[in-house]
């Protein structure tokens, strides 16, 4: 896809065409696992913007100053700062989501994402671009996050819940489905992959009824500027016969 | 400087590090009080039970038998490791052991036990107790008739406990 194409596209449509879980598969791996409550969705997804919108402004910076030969340890070395930062703070003043999210906050430093945008993007795009591209990622990332929690917690909990990461105190509580009738598996990673591949080929399913629309309209095109030729070479025929 | 020279690529590197170890010092030192202050949060009030009134901070430590859960120092009175340990029941038990500043034992306090009434649970009343009260680092905690499987765990506990506390 053409970087004006994404240009032209607004925001919900790029949260789908350029969403990097649904779409380019990338951060799979801790999307599945930490997706079991909408609460680790949301620090796991503020975490993430935060080093990705960063990393890209940093990367953009010293791209310029870094030779091809070390420039994936210089990114590392960005990235890995980062993540420790962010995992510090979370620490500090958010220890309860720090310790259920556990491994996987200092596992941002080997997503796909980070490095892929850095490679991809921000080291060849000015400073504004690269933020704009790390924010629209990120929250690309954290919509797929709230996607799958949303319907694993409801599903596997029967309840709706959001907590306060900094003091675990219960925000609302919304019991959606009645006791007993829960589907527990969702709590699972079998329930992840389950949600993974249902949303993954509805996002699939709209871009492909997109590119038909397309393709359609660009074929509607090409034959009406046919049927316009043919025409026009009919009455050229036709004059010169009269002639 | 030569940008595809080596000399450029180290300089590089080390200045990017350099700055990079800055930062995370910064926040280091904004978030470390944090940090260890929670980590203490859930047992200050037990550590308070030992010595009323005192700093705690965590300690880091490293125990090879596996019973130490937790280290305490005590600013100026001595030091609390907290104890996870089986007797009878498979489930086992936690208890803290403080030592004083002088090697001497500055309280010990069962947290979490469910030791059978009439038996083990003896090794958590006041004649057992005061028996562990009277000890030093350099003693071993006496075993109980009729509940030896307890006081065993006990005794194990105290010497893990001890043998952190003379190699601090």
């Amino acid at each position: 896809m053409s970087e004006s194409n994404e240009k032209k596209r607004g925001f919900w449509s790029e949260m789908i065409y350029n969403n990097p879980v649904f779409g380019l598969y990338l951060g799979i791996c801790s999307t599945l696992a930490i997706t079991t409550t909408l609460n680790n969705a949301i620090g796991m997804g503020i975490a993430v913007i935060f080093v990705l919108t960063i990393s890209n402004i940093v990367i953009s910076l010293i791209a310029p100053l870094t030779p091809d030969e070390i420039h994936i340890p210089v990114y590392i070395v960005v990235i890995a700062t980062l993540v420790t930062v962010v995992g510090m703070l979370m620490q500090a003043f958010t220890p309860e989501l720090y310790s259920t999210l556990g491994t996987f906050i200092d596992l941002i430093v080997v997503n796909c994402i980070i490095l892929g945008r850095a490679e991809a993007y921000a080291c060849s795009h000015n400073v504004a671009e690269s933020a704009r591209d790390g924010l629209m990622m990120g929250l690309s990332y954290t919509f797929s996050l709230l996607a799958m929690s949303l319907i694993r917690q409801i599903l596997g909990s029967g309840v709706l819940e959001l907590s306060n990461p900094m003091t675990n105190q219960v925000l609302f509580s919304l019991r959606l489905i009645p006791s007993g009738f829960e589907i527990p598996v969702f709590t699972t990673q079998t329930g992840a992959f389950l949600t993974f591949a249902v949303l993954a080929a509805g996002v699939a399913a709209i871009k492909n009824s997109d590119e038909k629309k397309a393709a359609a309209a660009a074929k509607a095109k090409a034959d009406a500027a046919k049927a316009a030729a043919k025409a026009a070479a009919a009455s050229a025929a036709k004059a010169k016969e009269a002639a | 400087m030569n940008r595809e020279g080596t000399l450029y690529k180290v300089v590089l590197l080390g200045v990017l590090c350099a700055v990079c170890g800055l930062l995370l010092a910064g926040v280091n030192a904004i978030t470390e009080p944090i940090i260890s202050e929670a980590a203490i949060a859930n047992e200050k009030a037990n550590l308070e039970k030992i010595y009323p009134g005192a700093t705690f901070a965590a300690v880091d430590y490293s125990d090879d038998t596996g019973l130490v859960t937790g280290a305490y120092s005590a600013e100026g009175k001595g030091m609390i490791y907290k104890i996870h340990t089986v007797g009878y029941n498979a489930d086992g038990f936690d208890f803290l052991l403080a030592f004083n500043e002088d090697g001497s034992v500055g309280g010990f306090q069962v947290l979490e036990e469910n030791e059978t009434a009439g038996f083990g649970k003896r090794c958590f009343e006041d004649d057992y107790v005061s028996q562990i009260n009277a000890l030093t680092s350099s003693d071993t905690a006496p075993l109980l008739s009729g509940a030896t499987l307890t006081s065993t765990g006990i005794q194990k506990g105290f010497n893990a406990a001890k043998a952190l506390f003379e190699a601090r």
